[in-house]
């Protein structure tokens, strides 16, 4: 989305437009989701997450200076939603890879052409750190750059970088071993 | 050449775990949207500023109001026996006396009568209740914008 029809959002959204708010979740839900559900790996708990991202950012959306882009702003938000949740739930956490482990064993390549994509992913995060978890999504699927990961997580470059390193080894690890090179479209 | 290998490695090892990501993207419930909005509602009515039934400018006209005719009724309001409700006579003090100023201010104050009005009774309830109720509010809004 650009940045000037996020500022019109904004606009909109500050003088008592809550429609403009529902644009503004259909534009960005899938993505916050997605980053969300991929560091919680809980769907019931994902959903509370981003429920609680979208109030935070209405709540906050007077404080948004728009130094950054609205998107890294919102995930910065979902970011630290996600790690104040774990800390509360993590004893309890069941988490997706109970649900998906079914291709276990099998040809991992034809359950993806099956479309099982979301097990592998779970299966290729499953030996990542939720810091590990968030930087990864962060950086492969919201496609934030370095620098914007570091605005989100509060890390400094190096530090993201070493991780995107190490994670980018253990996901393929584990991408080698079910026999994944390349995807098949 | 071995550095280029590298980082063509790198590169394809980018590429399958961002496909990864792409094709495993999953569309939240249809309620989420739904419920998000519901949030919203509930804590726009938590943090809605209260707003008095009756506005600021019309409690100043009913406090005016109330306040003239009291002071209607004890200075110019005359009674049966033709007297106001407040009756002052202003006593002459001679300040250029010494006696002593407790005495003086008894003297000072012995001139100021206040007569009940004679009001029937549901009158005097009337007047009673408004400035119980009048009292309550102006608590009451207090106390809120203490909150």
């Amino acid at each position: 989305m650009h940045q000037t029809e996020d500022t019109y959002l904004i606009e909109q959204i500050l003088a008592g437009n809550t429609r403009a708010f529902g644009d503004l979740v259909d534009q960005y839900q899938v993505r916050v989701y997605n980053f969300v559900l991929n560091i919680m790996r809980n769907e019931e708990d994902a959903h509370e997450v981003v429920q609680d991202t979208f109030l935070k950012v209405y709540k906050s959306l007077n404080t948004f200076r728009g130094e950054s882009k609205l998107s890294t702003w919102m995930l910065r938000i979902a970011y630290f939603a996600c790690m104040t949740r774990l800390r509360k739930i993590k004893p309890v956490l069941v988490d997706i890879e109970n649900h998906s482990s079914s291709f276990e064993g099998n040809n991992v390549h034809d359950q993806a052409e099956l479309g099982d994509m979301r097990s592998v992913l779970a299966q290729a995060l499953k030996g990542l750190t939720e810091d590990e978890k968030g930087i990864v999504t962060l950086y492969y699927y919201n496609e934030q750059s370095i620098k914007e990961i570091c605005e989100i997580t509060g890390l400094k470059d190096s530090n993201v970088k070493i991780i995107l390193h190490r994670s980018r080894k253990k996901m393929n690890e584990v991408l080698r071993k079910v026999g994944i090179t390349e995807w098949v479209s | 050449m071995g550095i280029m290998k590298n980082n063509e490695d790198n590169k394809l090892q980018d590429d399958l775990i961002r496909d990864l990501f792409r094709k495993s993207e999953s569309l939240p419930n249809m309620s989420l949207k739904e419920q998000i909005m519901l949030n919203i509602e509930a804590s726009e009515s938590s943090v809605m500023e209260y707003e008095p039934v009756i506005s600021k400018k019309v409690l100043w006209i009913i406090g005016a109001g109330f306040t003239s005719l009291i002071a209607y009724l004890l200075l110019w309001f005359k009674g049966s026996s033709g007297k106001s409700y407040l009756d002052v006579q202003w006593p002459s003090i001679d300040i250029t006396v010494s006696v002593d100023w407790f005495s003086k201010l008894n003297t000072a104050f012995e001139g100021i009568h206040l007569e009940m009005p004679e009001l029937p009774f549901t009158a005097l309830a009337a007047i009673l209740a408004i400035m119980v109720m009048g009292f309550s509010f102006m608590i009451s809004y207090r106390m809120r914008a203490l909150q």
